[in-house]
C-alpha cells in the first residue's frame, strides 16, 4: 500500500507543488482584494485544485501501462483502489491545509481574519471535492482514462450543481420551520456540515462501487 | 518437485473478439526455460495474462508452485517476476524513485540486487524512465523482475528492442537464473534464435491452440523436416506428421520420425525459425 501511494505521489509531485503554490498565492491575492464573494470562492478553490492531480494519476497509470503491471505485484485489487482513494484524501487535506495557511498568513500580513462563516464554507468545498471523487473514480474505470478530463469536468459541475440544489432544498426546509427553530440553530453550520456529510457518504459508496468495477476489469 | 507452473486446458474468450484460447496446456519444469513461440495474435500474451491474473480465465486450471493459483495471494505474487513487451513502469519516475516504490511493495526486494543489474545494464539512475530507449526500458523491466527473489519469470517479448550485446547479456542472466534448478522461466519471443539459444522446452501456439509442445533436444535431434512429393506424403504414417505446407509441387513436412524418409528428402540445417514457420503457416 505504501509503495502504491508513493508511486502516485512521485507521478504528480511536481503538479501538486505547482498547484499548491498557485492556490496559496491566489488565496492571498483574493483576501487582499477583499471582495466577499471572491473570498468565499477562495475557500473552495485550493481544495478542488489540489484533488485534481489524483485523477491525473489515473491517466498516467493507464498511459504508462502501470495499471496492467501493478496487477502482477504482491498487492490485491482492493489495495490498488484503496491507495487511490487514500491519495485523494491526502491531496484534499493538503488543499485544506493550504487554505488555512493562506488565511493565517493573511491575518499576519493583512490583518484579515478567517471567520466562522468562512470555515463553514470550506466544508462545502470539501463536500464538492468528495462528490468529484465519488463520480470521477468509478466513471474513469467504466469509460476509460481517455475521457478522464470530461469526466472530471462533469464531476466538478455535478458537485457544484448538487450544492446549489442542496441550497435550494435547505431554503425550502427553513421556510417550513418555525421562526424560533430557525433562530435557535446555526443554519450555516447545519447546511454546510450536512453537505460535507452527504459528500462523504457518496465518496464511501463510490469506493465500493469502484471496487466492484475494478474487480471485473481485465488488462 | 515436478513443475513450477502447470497450465491445463485453459480456455479464455473475449466478449468483443472472435479470438479465444482453446484448451491451452503447458508445463514449466523446475530449472527449465520454456520458449513460447507464436505469431502476433496467436495467444501468447493472453495465455500469460491468464496466468498472471490480468485477464480472467473461462475454464481450466493453473498450478503455480504446486498449488492452485490464487491471484489474491500476495505471497504467491512475491515469487513471480514479470516483463511485458514494453515498459509498463511509471514513466515519470527515475530508477532511484522506482527502487523506493518497489522496496515498499515487495517484501523480498533487494536494493543491492536491483542496483547491481542497473549498473550491469548501464542504466542511468536519475533520468525519468519515460525517456529511456526501448532497449533500456526492457533492461530496467528485467532488473525489476530479478530483484525480489522471484522463482518464476514470465517474460513476454523481453528481448525485443535489445541490440545483440544487450540480448546476449540478458540471455546470460536468464541462464544463470535457472542454474540452481529451483526456478523456471516462461519466455515468449519473436526472435527464435534467442529461444533456440537458451530454452529447454518449446511450446508453439497458433490461433489460440497449442500446436506443439516438445523439448528442444527432441525437436532438433529427432524431428525432421522433409521435402516430399504429394504422393510420398500419402505414404507416411499420419501420426508422425506434425505439420505440412505446400511448396509448389512439393510439400514440406515436419515429422517426428526420421526413419520415414530418405536422407536426400531431408532439409538439412533447419532452425527453430524454419520449424516455427512450418508450424505457423502449415496445416496438419
Amino acid at each position: 500500500m505504501v509503495g502504491l501511494f508513493l508511486n502516485q505521489y512521485y507521478s504528480v509531485s511536481k503538479t501538486i507543488l505547482s498547484y499548491a503554490v498557485a492556490a496559496f498565492v491566489l488565496v492571498l491575492v483574493v483576501i487582499g482584494i477583499g471582495n466577499e464573494l471572491l473570498v468565499f470562492f477562495a475557500m473552495y478553490m485550493p481544495i478542488i485544485f489540489l484533488v485534481s492531480p489524483a485523477f491525473e494519476v489515473l491517466k498516467h497509470e493507464s498511459q504508462s501501462g502501470w495499471n496492467k503491471f501493478v496487477l502482477t505485484l504482491p498487492v490485491n485489487r482492493g489495495n490498488i483502489v484503496q491507495s487511490q482513494y487514500l491519495f485523494f484524501l491526502f491531496l484534499m487535506s493538503i488543499g485544506v491545509a493550504i487554505t488555512i495557511m493562506a488565511f493565517v498568513v493573511a491575518e499576519w500580513v493583512l490583518g484579515s481574519t478567517m471567520n466562522q462563516e468562512l470555515m463553514y464554507t470550506m466544508m462545502t468545498g470539501i463536500g464538492i471535492a468528495f462528490i468529484m471523487g465519488a463520480i470521477s473514480y468509478p466513471a474513469t474505470y467504466v469509460f476509460g482514462t481517455e475521457k478522464s478530463d470530461t469526466i472530471v469536468l462533469v464531476a466538478t459541475l455535478s458537485g457544484v450543481g448538487l450544492f446549489l440544489l442542496a441550497q435550494q432544498g435547505f431554503a425550502r426546509l427553513l421556510e417550513q420551520m418555525s421562526i424560533e427553530t430557525v433562530a435557535s440553530m446555526n443554519g450555516s453550520l447545519v447546511f454546510n456540515g450536512s453537505f460535507l456529510v452527504i459528500g462523504l457518504v457518496l465518496f464511501v459508496i463510490s469506493y465500493f462501487v469502484t471496487m466492484g468495477i475494478y474487480n471485473r476489469k481485465e488488462y | 518437485m515436478t513443475a513450477i507452473l502447470e497450465v491445463t486446458d485453459l480456455n479464455k474468450s473475449y466478449k468483443d473478439s472472435s479470438f479465444s484460447l482453446e484448451d491451452v496446456s503447458l508445463t514449466i519444469p523446475y530449472g527449465s526455460i520454456v520458449g513460447f513461440i507464436g505469431e502476433n495474435g496467436a495467444g501468447k500474451s493472453t495465455t500469460m495474462g491468464s496466468i498472471l491474473g490480468t485477464l480472467r480465465v473461462d475454464t481450466g486450471s493453473i498450478q503455480m508452485f504446486e498449488r492452485d493459483v490464487n491471484h489474491k495471494n500476495k505471497a504467491e505474487k512475491e515469487d513471480i517476476g514479470v516483463v511485458f513487451d514494453d515498459l509498463k513502469l511509471p514513466k515519470r519516475l527515475t530508477v532511484k524513485k522506482l527502487n523506493r516504490v518497489l522496496s515498499h511493495v515487495y517484501k523480498n526486494w533487494s536494493e543491492e540486487t536491483f542496483f547491481h543489474y542497473v549498473d550491469f545494464f548501464q542504466l542511468p539512475k536519475d533520468k525519468a524512465v519515460g525517456h529511456f530507449s526501448r532497449g533500456m526500458s526492457m533492461k530496467l523491466s528485467v532488473a525489476v523482475a530479478l530483484s525480489h527473489q522471484a522463482k518464476l519469470l514470465i517474460l513476454d517479448e523481453a528481448t525485443a528492442g535489445l541490440d545483440p550485446t544487450g540480448r546476449a547479456e540478458l540471455l546470460e542472466v536468464l541462464q544463470a537464473f535457472v542454474k540452481d534448478q529451483d526456478r523456471g522461466i516462461l519466455m515468449s519471443s519473436h526472435i527464435t534464435s534467442d529461444i533456440e539459444k537458451i530454452a529447454d522446452q518449446l511450446v508453439f501456439i497458433k490461433g489460440g491452440k497449442i500446436r506443439l509442445s516438445v523439448s528442444k533436444q527432441v525437436l532438433l535431434n529427432e524431428y525432421v523436416v522433409a521435402r516430399l512429393r504429394n504422393e510420398e506424403v500419402q505414404q507416411l504414417t499420419k501420426t508422425h506428421i506434425i505439420a505440412k505446407k505446400a511448396d509448389g509441387e512439393y510439400v514440406e513436412v515436419l515429422l517426428t520420425n526420421r526413419s520415414e524418409v530418405s536422407e536426400d528428402q531431408l532439409i538439412q540445417n533447419r532452425t527453430i525459425d524454419d520449424i516455427s514457420l512450418l508450424l505457423m503457416r502449415g496445416d496438419i
